[in-house]
């Protein structure tokens, strides 16, 4: 069988079988992972300490709920993008981090001249004011130092599903 | 605008918000998590899967990065004229490979993430989907990811 390397971190056939089992999230009940060890025929300690090892190494982010936005209000969703001066992307990137209300937040490449924002983070909001408020706090935490910024707010959802694994060559 | 939310209790909202933090693997998570509540254990979990059955949850478990495995993840923006809006939606839609695909105020008004096994695949869906559209395709593949994890205090 093949093993996959992960960032120079192997991961087995087990750690495969057991990522496509949970990609669909984990039984809401006492004991969720002695639950799983039924399906997967290993033991509940197992489970968690392979899931405990994708955890430290990066391969799974956090053991959370994720939630509606939109039940919860947050129906603002705006993308914004900044170009910045080469040298500031990194400084602008953590310091939106550090704010944390931006979840998302990358760097992207300019194709110019279509394109010359450099650096993408998600803002949510469950107002238009809320989202200006925040983009406020984000100029002030990079000194307005950007070349210039645009607000992109999503309008309608044309299709959204959670990124599946169920390709096995994917994992 | 915030009407839903409205139909939460306090104690929903605590749930909510403690939740969506990394609460690890553990083997009665519900436990721990329900002593940081003053809750019972099983009224926490009856809890919960109201939250999801009424919609406020989609999903517990854990969060995988995709990208820390082989293939590639991308946003791809498209400048789609408006009276071909629908036609162009659904032929990019329909590649498995689309996981979001949302309309957006700006002249690029297309704005998908392009999940593929390899640069190749990647490269060959969009010269199909350029192809097929006679539209350019913009493909803006993270450089770079200073921060991914979405917290929606309630």
């Amino acid at each position: 069988m093949k093993d996959f390397s992960v960032n120079g971190v192997k991961i087995d056939e087990m750690d495969k079988k057991i990522i496509l089992h949970f990609q669909e999230g984990m039984d809401i009940c006492e004991r969720p992972f002695l639950s799983a060890s039924h399906v997967l025929n290993i033991s509940e300690d197992e489970i968690i300490d392979r899931l405990n090892a994708l955890l430290a190494n990066g391969f799974i982010r956090k053991n959370a709920i994720a939630t509606n936005h939109y039940k919860l209000g947050y129906v603002f969703n705006a993308m914004s993008v900044w170009e910045l001066r080469a040298e500031m992307i990194d400084i602008a990137g953590e310091n939106f981090r550090k704010l944390g209300f931006v979840s998302h937040c990358y760097e992207r490449p300019q194709v110019l001249p279509h394109w010359s924002y450099n650096l993408f983070a998600m803002v949510h909001g469950r107002s238009e004011e809320e989202i200006n408020e925040k983009i406020g706090i984000m100029k002030k935490s990079i000194s307005f130092d950007f070349v210039q910024m645009n607000l992109i707010y999503s309008t309608k959802i044309l299709k959204k599903m959670g990124i599946r694994l169920k390709d096995k060559n994917y994992v | 605008m915030n009407v839903q939310s409205e139909a939460l209790t306090d104690t929903e909202k605590n749930v909510l918000n403690l939740l969506q933090k990394d609460f690890g693997f553990k083997k009665m998570p519900f436990a721990e998590l329900a002593s940081k509540l003053s809750l019972e254990e099983s009224a926490l979990i009856s809890m919960v899967r109201d939250l999801k059955e009424r919609g406020f949850i989609t999903r517990i478990g854990p969060f995988f990065n995709l990208d820390r495995s082989s293939g590639t993840i991308s946003l791809v923006a498209m400048n789609v004229p408006e009276d071909r809006f629908d036609e162009v939606a659904a032929l990019v839609n329909a590649y498995p490979h689309v996981a979001h695909n949302y309309k957006r105020t700006h002249a690029f008004n297309m704005w998908f993430v392009l999940a593929t096994i390899s640069p190749e695949e990647e490269a060959m869906i969009l010269s199909d989907i350029e192809n097929k559209t006679g539209i350019k395709t913009m493909n803006l593949p993270k450089l770079k990811e200073y921060n991914l994890d979405l917290y929606l205090e309630v």
